[in-house]
């Protein structure tokens, strides 16, 4: 497996996340706008590649990145680990407001750089050009400029080898469903390398995800529609419209026509709510109205880690936290089962009848049981992980 | 070259054949003479320019081969002899100026020398532009040797003149690049006086105006003159027959091909079975000379490097004269007795001959050939064309390919002509996927950048050097800015005409000579056209890949060039001296350890980074940098380190 079949069998192939796992590793593949290219052949072909090794896409084995089952914290096949769940904010209503929901991430951001839970954090930076690029900050104060999302892929685990090289011991990584995976994938590869590359990981908070856009498609769109410079972008819940705020305003288009333009490797994703982060954050799309839902988060707390850090956050009172409404938690397990659902069927077309299924790795013991799991209607198996 | 204006008759002395075409030019009074670089033909004008102020003589490198051959023609109205000089594609270039200059005529002698490259050297073509004389009907000299291509330019001088007509020579890299004895003739003083008379009736060749038109009558002009040459080819010295007086077997040669005829008879020892015509005058044919030697042989083989020209001319020729010559068989390149491409030499014409004469001839012993091939595979390095170390090119073409490739959409060079020329090959990353004439790249990045409508999403960039801008590129350029074409253009500006050997164009301040001249200004002459322009540093790889992924991104956002600008590193005004001192630090090279797949050797490609087989890393080899620093750049682990140089002034 070298860098002649990764392209063959994950990017020419439409399964590439563009999470940047094999980007910044070698000079025989770069990341331009929202895609991974081979820039120069790479005849390597031997078994120590990292591209391959770090890659999400190629010969996943999930039973390695989860790791092995444990009782403490229910272990869902839809969402995985759950410590706990609540709906939280940040406390200050400024912060708020520069944030696109709630505000929960950028805390938490700041205040693992602050409480030294990491010494530098990758986060998806954005360019002129709409497309994204990681960006590393390491003070609390800079957090605040990265808050709000795109809907467009960030090569950001190439921003953790950029940390790493950098020299940083203890990373921490703001990351989508697919990167939370590479992430998990590097460190259980780690002991093949020399240098650890899975060490420096010091805490992974995890964003929800469903899909990302194609960049091109999408920028030619909004030149036809005279948008100007992009601002922000957001997806109300239940109104099936896209919001995008750019220089001449604000406006709330018909998702439809942006339906296309999903990226293809999206659906082959199994996962949305970045379940192998420490805290998973998303938007609060709960049945109660969004005007009101719109300024919380939904926080997944997964790590016994991750919920030593919750809990610090509520204690400074820097977090305001709720219970979340009654069902949330089902509607979520139902969104992200469909989800994964669906993932499945696009893989077996892809790759057709046969046992090979996708990017999954076929010899992984715990995958049959995983599949009966999520194809199963109805009963949630605690515990499957 | 001293010897080049000794006016010392009867001295001999080695020439260039380059040098003795020069010689003869200077032996017939030459006064001006006009080129553009492009090998085999660059040391003819080379020469004269060497010895302008000496021999007081206007020399310059024109813009291009169509402009040099108007400079020409201009002194030669104004009754100055002059020379254009060119390569052969120069003559395709200047043919529409020709088709016209045929028809007003020219005063004082005019001759134009195209070089040619059978066997393409240095050449993205293999023309044979012989037929432009009969296109154009105008007299033709074919060059055979060094020694006697002196004279025959001297008596093209001498025919141009007295017919008033410009007169063709053909030389090809086999004699304007080797070297023989010339015996010195005397060097005329002329004394000079231009004037352009014009007040003359149309018709009259001294006097009138020198047009084209009346069309029917200056052609029927034309025709006299041709008849009249006809004739005096019959007479002509260089027109030489050897053999017997009734060969069973003629051979009809022009060029090179003469000497490889006349060896190829010597060495099978047919000289009482075979005779050679060797001809100078391939257009118009002299005729009686012909019949003369065409009678007796039942066999015709014509010998010629290109295309059938003077095979095709002899076999019209013997068709129109049936009854007084009855039948022939005729051998050449159209039954395939000679090669129909490539360059003769004396084995492949002692072969042909061999076989057609029921002779044995074994060109090379086959055990020395095994030998020597045996030989050559061990000791000379096994080494593809490559840019030099230092070489600008490699840089720009690096940055090329990243930013193609991160694009994504297919995209591709249009290439053009110079040393750039070479990343058609895994020297510049295989990105040129088009090649042509001068200034094509930019003419079809001109027309791929209209076809959007028609759903053409793949990005591509032209190519051009700095010369080449000048030479055929700009009106290239206007016609895409003019049109509204999305093209991308890279002008690769290494500052002189690095391939030919750094002859000045109109971006230097300097002349053929070597004096002062205006500079025209590359990037403010793409800004007066309405060209979005960016300059950088190739050598600053970042920089020039963030620049190329800019231009590329937007769609219809009209002409966008980018200016790479760093001079040779060949160049003169280098003085051979590197920026940087470059090594590669053992401690930090991981070697195959690195996973970078021996990037810097392999891929990179610098002659001057090699691959220590026994210490298993890379490592710089200090004769062969240049001390451009770049492949610093490009290591992922920083193992190539430069060291900044400071020169004494």
């Amino acid at each position: 497996m070298g860098q002649n079949s990764l392209k063959a069998n994950v990017w020419d192939a439409g399964l590439c996340t563009g999470c940047g796992a094999c980007v910044g590793l070698c000079p025989y593949q770069g990341f331009w706008e929202d895609d991974v290219r081979q820039v120069f052949s790479c005849s390597l072909s031997n078994d120590e590649g990292r591209c391959s090794a770090y890659c999400p896409r190629w010969n996943l084995r999930l039973s390695e990145i989860y790791g092995p089952p444990s009782n403490k914290g229910g272990s869902t096949p839809e969402l995985g680990r759950i410590r706990g769940y609540r709906l939280a904010r940040a406390s200050d209503p400024m912060l708020r407001a520069k944030a696109q929901h709630g505000g929960t991430l950028s805390v938490l951001l700041a205040m693992a750089l602050a409480q030294g839970f990491a010494d530098v954090a990758v986060v998806a930076g954005k360019k002129e050009s709409l497309a994204m690029t990681p960006a590393l900050v390491s003070s609390p104060k800079e957090v605040i400029s990265y808050a709000g999302s795109t809907l467009f892929v960030s090569p950001t685990v190439s921003g953790y080898h950029a940390a790493r090289k950098a020299g940083f011991k203890r990373i921490g990584v703001v990351a989508t469903p697919c990167q939370a995976q590479a992430l998990a994938k590097i460190r259980s590869v780690s002991e093949r390398f020399e240098d650890h590359p899975g060490d420096a990981l010091s805490i992974v908070l995890g964003v929800f995800c469903g899909w990302t856009l194609s960049l091109r498609p999408f920028k030619e769109r909004l030149k036809e529609l005279g948008v100007g410079r992009l601002v922000a972008m957001d997806i109300p819940a239940g109104k099936g419209t896209l919001e995008i705020l750019g220089d001449s305003g604000l406006a709330e288009l018909p998702f439809d026509g942006f339906e296309p333009m999903i990226r293809e490797a999206c659906a082959f994703c199994l996962d949305t709510t970045a379940e192998l982060a420490d805290i998973s954050v998303g938007s609060a799309r709960t049945n109660e109205p969004w005007e009101e839902m719109r300024t919380w988060n939904q926080v997944l707390i997964r790590s016994e880690r991750g919920e030593a850090f919750f809990s610090q956050a509520v204690e400074l009172g820097v977090l305001e936290v709720r219970e979340a409404p009654r069902g949330a938690l089902e509607a979520l397990k139902t969104a992200a089962r469909a989800k994964k659902q669906k993932a499945i069927r696009a893989l077996r077309q892809k790759t057709g009848p046969g046992p090979k299924l996708g990017y999954l790795d076929i010899q992984d013991p715990f995958l049959p049981k995983f599949l009966e799991a999520i194809e199963t209607e109805g009963g949630s198996h605690e515990g499957a992980h | 070259m001293k010897e080049l204006i000794e006016d010392c008759p009867g001295k001999r002395a080695l020439f260039l054949g380059n040098e003795a075409i020069a010689r003869g030019a200077l032996e017939a009074g030459l006064g001006v003479a006009a080129s553009y670089p492009g090998t085999p033909a660059s040391e003819i004008l080379e020469s004269l320019a060497l010895v302008a102020s000496e021999a007081n003589l206007y020399t310059e490198w024109s813009v291009n081969e169509k402009v040099a051959m108007e400079v020409a023609a201009a002194a030669s109205f104004a009754g100055i002899r002059s020379l254009a000089a060119m390569k052969q594609n120069g003559l395709h270039v200047g043919s529409d100026f020709l088709l016209h200059l045929a028809l007003s005529g020219v005063r004082a002698g005019m001759v134009l020398v195209f070089a040619e490259d059978p066997g393409a050297h240095s050449s993205v073509n293999e023309a044979d532009s012989r037929y432009f004389s009969k296109m154009l009907e105008l007299p033709l000299f074919e060059l055979s040797d060094v020694e006697s291509a002196k004279e025959v330019i001297k008596l093209a001088f001498e025919i141009s003149e007295a017919f008033k007509i410009p007169v063709l020579v053909r030389s090809v890299t086999r004699l304007s690049h080797a070297s023989g004895v010339v015996e010195l003739g005397p060097l005329p003083k002329p004394r000079r006086n231009a004037v352009f008379r014009h007040e003359g009736f149309i018709l009259d060749p001294d006097l009138g105006a020198m047009i084209s038109a009346p069309v029917p009558l200056k052609r029927m002009l034309l025709q006299e003159k041709l008849a009249g040459l006809k004739a005096r080819f019959e007479e002509f010295p260089l027109n030489r027959y050897f053999g017997p007086d009734k060969p069973e077997t003629l051979l009809v040669a022009s060029s090179v091909a003469v000497l490889y005829a006349f060896e190829a008879i010597e060495r099978l020892s047919a000289w009482d079975k075979a005779g050679l015509l060797a001809l100078t005058t391939t257009y118009p044919l002299p005729e009686g000379l012909l019949k003369a030697h065409l009678k007796a042989p039942g066999r015709v083989f014509i010998v010629e490097e290109g295309v059938s020209f003077l095979e095709q001319s002899l076999k019209a020729f013997v068709a129109e004269h049936h009854g007084e010559l009855g039948q022939k068989r005729f051998l050449g390149k159209d039954e395939g007795t000679l090669p129909g491409v490539g360059e003769l030499n004396v084995d492949v014409v002692a072969e042909a001959l061999a076989g057609a004469l029921g002779l044995s001839y074994e060109p090379v012993p086959k055990a020395y050939a095994s030998k020597a091939a045996e030989a050559t595979l061990m000791h000379a390095p096994q080494r593809e064309l490559a840019f030099c170390p230092g070489c600008p090119h490699r840089a720009s073409f690096f940055s090329v390919a990243k930013a193609l490739a991160l694009d994504g959409r297919g995209g591709f060079v249009c290439g053009d002509i110079g040393c750039y020329t070479l990343a058609m090959l895994p020297a510049g990353f295989q990105v040129i996927k088009t090649l042509h004439a001068m200034g094509s790249g930019t003419g079809l990045g001109s027309g791929f950048g209209k076809l959007g409508r028609f759903g053409f999403d793949q990005r591509t960039l032209s190519v051009m050097g700095d010369s080449t801008f000048f030479h055929t590129g700009l009106p290239a350029l206007i016609n895409a800015v003019h049109n509204r074409s999305d093209l991308l253009l890279v002008i690769l500006d290494n500052q002189g005409t690095a391939m030919t050997g750094f002859q000045p164009h109109p971006g230097l301040a300097f002349d053929a000579e070597g004096k002062g001249a205006m500079a025209v200004d590359i990037e403010g002459v793409c800004l007066a056209i309405g060209a979005k322009v960016f300059v950088a540093d190739p050598f600053e790889l970042q920089e020039t890949e963030r620049l190329l992924l800019g231009m590329m991104g937007e769609k219809g956002e009209g002409v966008r060039v980018l200016i790479l600008k760093q001079p040779c590193a060949l160049s003169p005004q280098r003085k051979g001296k590197g920026a940087y001192e470059v090594a590669v630090d053992e401690a930090v090279c991981l070697g195959e350890a690195c996973g970078c797949n021996r990037f810097c050797t392999r891929v990179f490609r610098c002659p001057a980074l090699f691959w220590d087989k026994n210490a298993k890393k890379a490592r710089v080899d200090d004769v062969l940098c240049a001390g451009c620093g770049v492949c610093a750049q490009i290591c992922p682990s920083g193992a190539i380190q430069k060291k900044e140089l400071v020169w004494a002034a």
